[in-house]
């Protein structure tokens, strides 16, 4: 961390070099665009919509996406992981610009790490992706893709000061200087720690959440050079924290809360992509991830403290190859290699390697309004253990090669209309906690498969001062082999495929805005129907209806949003047999007043905001025992040097 | 209580010089009165189900008392009586819950090390912890004394002055069990007095009968090693004696059921569970298979119990073997073996304590 703060101090004369003092400066230039309908669900925020729609964390932001169920176990710091149309958090491929990130040993990326204050813009696309050449991993079920580089086309610096209930204090330092006429440099340092020790209610009691200490430290230093044939980007990247893990609420145990959690990400990354006038185009780019866990238990378990270090490595690397012969005829071929290990201190689990290989041969026909997308992907998946592996019962996870196919149709009778649908076959290897992790894990476990298919309508339209976005997407899918943990006996317990889910639903979001004069008022909206089903139950955690709402308006004097998101009831067991696996329907109602002094005599600007979150004060769980902080209030200072 | 415990010992010996002649099943029990029994149902916290009680005074059964202040804990164990109180130790709560039994009110709750099981003298109450140690605590003051027993000690009893605890430690990977003892506690020395050798696995069920045996459950490894009832003889011998896994004896009697339990996990979540039924006469050591009566069978038996007033046998079960979540049941059957009444308990009802009448 230190270091990268000293490389950004000593970039800042370089950059100021750059720029020489007769060269004007070069202005910024906002302009609202609607964004160009794709022929798959997708949904996306930039920074000026999470601005407007008065996103707080990124889980709120996430909660402003249709179809995403968010499994959030509370507080800064608290797990967060999402699925999607209730197929798995597995299936949800998380991208960090542009690449994909993962984790092998868990399989749902715990998005508690990314905050929203790191991200330029935030997409949900479900279904397939609608680039004719990007990475075969991104063309999964579903994709969330983040994007944390903030590239300027003029040097500035950003500080952010934030400070919220419950001892949080936040500070984020991000500049982006100019190298040259073609290369900038973007760096980033976040640092925030909290006390998190928010009042809840449990029981009918008043309680406080304890043992919930959370602190972490992030950097990142991208670079973007922008070349005569293409653009070539690279980043490394930094995160770091530390944990107290409260777990769930147990009735009168002060003890509880013995759990501490230390992790380490580190990445890099090299991206090209070609920017050729002719029909050829080309991308490739490379990322190597590690990643550590080190977990401890100090409750005085009859096996003592209980200590696990994972160890996570993986090497990743993509090239594709895209050929336009005809305006209307696209043709792709992309190859992802991806090489997973996992070390560990534990008897098994250990010294396990994968090694994906996907293609994927992608074609695109566009006439007047339709278009077609069609795809097969080939994934080759082989697992084999190290030299001294200890992996369970000494066994490998067995071989995995299965073709998938996907299309996607999108037709547009006017400018203003679009008609889409799309059929995805997608699966998923068994993550190595699945294959290997003590007696729990199953080297023979087959892969989850998913196929899902849907279709939607898209209405977007500019008027004179009225932009509107609407969309309804309806869905059926299933999962075929779903992976889960079932007992082998009353005490030992295996994981297999065994369930099948089916799931239905439908996606809407609305999202307009009215510019008067020096006004301009904001709604957005979304709403989630989902029926996903086992066994014919609705799965756990899974609620029918969910969604959002907020209304802005932006005015001379201060800006204010005023957002609620809500969620129908949910059940903790597939077959609820008591009141108390019923969670009760929620919502969460929040208020963000914000205001931009510009200072004309000096090339800065000040924003500062204020936000009260859960302003009805709910005392509400998404995660049964992990509740969810009250009322409380967040107030940030954003100093911006241009 | 001790009057209930002196009394309970009385009619024992009277039974024992009853059945000192050959005679068929307990036809006629010596009762010994009670006003109700607990039902102790240990919910589920994970699926967010505390532990509750259930209670019946024989006309009426309720599922679910609401206990003034408070609840009862996460995963309660089991029960014993003292006195006016109900204490019953609740494992993830790491506490000791004490409910004044005529309000039915929660009067305390003594901070534990997750606490497993519960066992009487009379005067003191005797709790496993999961790190090893068995605390005595005082009824009267509730001052602790404790002495270290042995890894994972579970179910214990207390008999004759002395406390028998089962030691149950697994690998630490809990692939595998490992405990193959009994522990011993002197109540006057209160130490460890000696350590017994019994089966694989000796975990949460124990009785002592008319004789002064003591019985235990020894669980197996859930593979290849089946559950076997050992018994251990006043005089520290072990030997294994039948093939079970749910036992209910009574120290007024000189019978021990077995239950013994299978399930086919094969096709989860269908689960089949067969179960069969066995009454030993442990003066004779002569068993015979019995035929529980009635449209109502126990799904998934979790653990068995005679009433000290009628020699009722109680049986508590899971809804289905994997459900443990649902609500579980509770089967009462006569000494005829006839299913006289199955009540809807809590989620899954792990233990049964009977209240003694009081004055």
């Amino acid at each position: 961390m230190n270091r990268l703060f000293l490389l950004l101090i000593t970039l800042r004369p370089l950059a100021a070099e750059a720029e020489r003092v007769d060269t004007l400066r070069e202005a910024q230039v906002a302009a609202h665009r609607l964004r160009q309908p794709t022929d798959v669900p997708s949904y996306s925020l930039d920074s000026m919509a999470l601005m407007r729609q008065g996103t707080t964390s990124l889980s709120d932001a996430l909660r402003r996406l249709p179809g995403i169920n968010l499994r959030d176990y509370g507080g800064a710091g608290g797990l967060k992981t999402v699925s999607v149309r209730g197929m798995g958090a597995a299936h949800t491929q998380i991208v960090l610009d542009g690449l994909p990130t993962s984790n092998a040993q868990q399989g749902a990326v715990d998005l508690s790490r990314y905050d929203l204050g790191d991200l330029s813009a935030l997409s949900l696309t479900i279904g397939e992706q609608s680039d004719l050449l990007c990475p075969v991993r991104t063309m999964s079920a579903a994709t969330l893709s983040l994007q944390s580089h903030r590239f300027r086309p003029y040097s500035s610096e950003e500080i952010t000061l934030t400070h919220s209930s419950w001892n949080a204090w936040q500070a984020r330092l991000s500049a982006t200087q100019k190298a040259g006429p073609r290369t900038q440099f973007c760096e980033s340092l976040r640092g925030e720690m909290a006390d998190n020790d928010y009042p809840y209610v449990f029981g009918g009691e008043h309680l406080r959440r304890h043992n919930s200490q959370f602190s972490s430290g992030r950097g990142q230093l991208a670079c973007r050079s922008t070349l005569l044939r293409g653009q070539l980007d690279g980043a490394i990247h930094y995160w770091g924290a530390n944990r107290h893990l409260p777990g769930p609420v147990i009735y009168y145990n002060p003890t509880a809360g013995t759990e501490r959690l230390h992790e380490q990400e580190a990445l890099a990354s090299l991206q090209w992509r070609s920017r050729l006038p002719h029909p050829v185009q080309w991308q490739a780019a490379g990322r190597y991830a590690w990643q550590q866990s080190h977990y401890r238990n100090n409750s005085p378990t009859p096996t003592g403290p209980q200590r696990q270090n994972y160890d996570q490595q993986e090497a990743y690397t993509t090239a594709g190859l895209s050929y336009q012969p005809t305006p209307r005829l696209g043709l792709a071929y992309s190859a992802d290699y991806t090489l997973q290990t996992l070390h560990s201190n534990l008897p098994t689990d250990n010294n396990a390697v994968r090694h994906y290989l996907q293609q994927a041969l992608s074609m695109q026909y566009r006439w007047a309004g339709l278009q077609a997308t069609l795809r097969l992907i080939d994934h080759y998946v082989h697992n084999h253990t190290g030299a001294s592996h200890s992996t369970t019962q000494g066994q490998t996870a067995r071989d995995i090669h299965r073709l998938t196919p996907s299309l996607a149709l999108s037709y547009r009778p006017c400018p203003a209309v679009q008609l889409r649908a799309h059929y995805k076959e997608a699966f998923r290897s068994p993550t190595f906690t699945e294959n290997y992790y003590y007696h729990l894990g199953s080297t023979q476990l087959r892969p989850e498969l998913t196929r899902q298919f849907g279709t939607g309508i898209v209405f977007s339209r500019h008027y004179q001062h009225l932009d509107l976005t609407a969309s309804a997407d309806a869905y059926v899918g299933r999962v075929r082999d779903r992976i889960v943990s079932i007992p082998y006996n009353l005490f030992v317990w295996r994981t297999v495929n065994k369930d099948h889910v089916r799931t239905a639903g439908l996606d809407a979001i609305v999202r307009s805005t009215l510019t008067l004069r020096r006004h301009i008022l904001s709604l957005a909206g979304n709403y989630s129907y989902q029926r996903a089903q086992a066994e014919g139950h609705q799965l756990p955690y899974s609620p029918l209806h969910s969604g959002a709402v907020s209304l802005g308006w932006e005015n001379p004097w201060v800006n204010a949003t005023l957002s609620l998101t809500a969620a129908a009831q949910r059940t903790t067991t597939l077959t609820p047999s008591v009141p108390s696996t019923i969670l009760p329907r929620y919502h969460e109602m929040n208020l963000s007043l914000w205001h931009r002094f510009a200072f004309t005599r000096r090339p800065c600007s000040l924003v500062l905001r204020a936000d009260a979150l859960n302003l009805t004060n709910q005392h509400y769980f998404v995660i049964a025992r992990y509740p969810m902080p009250g009322i409380s209030y967040r107030l940030t200072l954003t100093i911006k040097i241009h | 209580m001790k009057k209930f415990l002196s009394l309970l010992a009385a009619v024992g010996c009277l039974f024992v010089t009853s059945c000192s002649e050959d005679s068929p099943e307990p036809p006629h029990f010596p009762s010994v009165s009670c006003s109700g029994y607990y039902v102790i149902n240990q919910g589920n916290y994970y699926d967010n189900i505390t532990g509750t009680l259930s209670f019946g005074d024989f006309t009426e059964f309720f599922p679910e008392l609401q206990l003034g202040n408070g609840t009862l804990g996460d995963t309660p164990e089991n029960g014993v009586i003292v006195g006016h109180h109900l204490y019953v130790p609740c494992n993830a709560s790491s506490s000791l819950t004490i409910i004044d039994m005529d309000t039915h009110s929660i009067v305390g709750r003594i901070q534990l090390n997750f606490p497993q099981y519960a066992c009487t003298d009379g005067t003191y109450i005797y709790v496993t912890e999961s790190d090893g140690q068995l605390a005595r605590i005082s009824a009267a003051t509730q001052e602790i004394v404790r002495t270290y027993v042995g890894p994972s000690p579970y179910a214990c009893l207390y008999s004759a002055g002395r406390v028998y605890v089962n030691c149950a430690p697994w690998t630490p990977d809990y692939s595998a069990p490992l405990g193959r003892s009994v522990a011993v506690v002197d109540t006057k020395s209160y130490t460890k007095v000696e350590d017994i050798e019994v089966g694989l696995n000796p975990y949460d069920q124990m009785g002592v009968d008319a004789s002064g045996c003591i019985y235990t459950v020894c669980s197996g490894n859930f593979a290849d090693i089946q559950p076997e009832v050992w018994q251990i003889s006043s005089d520290g011998k072990a030997k294994k004696y039948a093939d079970g896994s749910i036992i209910a004896t009574s120290p007024l009697l000189n019978v021990l059921y077995v239950i013994k339990t299978e399930s086919d996990y094969s096709n989860y979540p269908e689960v089949s569970t067969k179960s069969s039924y066995s009454i030993i006469d442990t003066r004779t050591g002569k068993a015979q298979d019995i035929a529980l009566q009635g449209e109502s069978q126990p799904a998934a038996p979790i653990a068995a119990f005679i009433n000290p007033e009628n020699g009722h046998l109680f049986v508590t079960s899971d809804g289905a073997a994997s459900a443990y979540s649902s609500l579980g049941t509770l089967h009462e059957y006569s000494s005829r073996n006839e299913l006289l009444h199955t009540y809807q308990t809590g989620v899954h009802p792990y233990y049964v304590v009977f209240r003694p009448e009081t004055k």
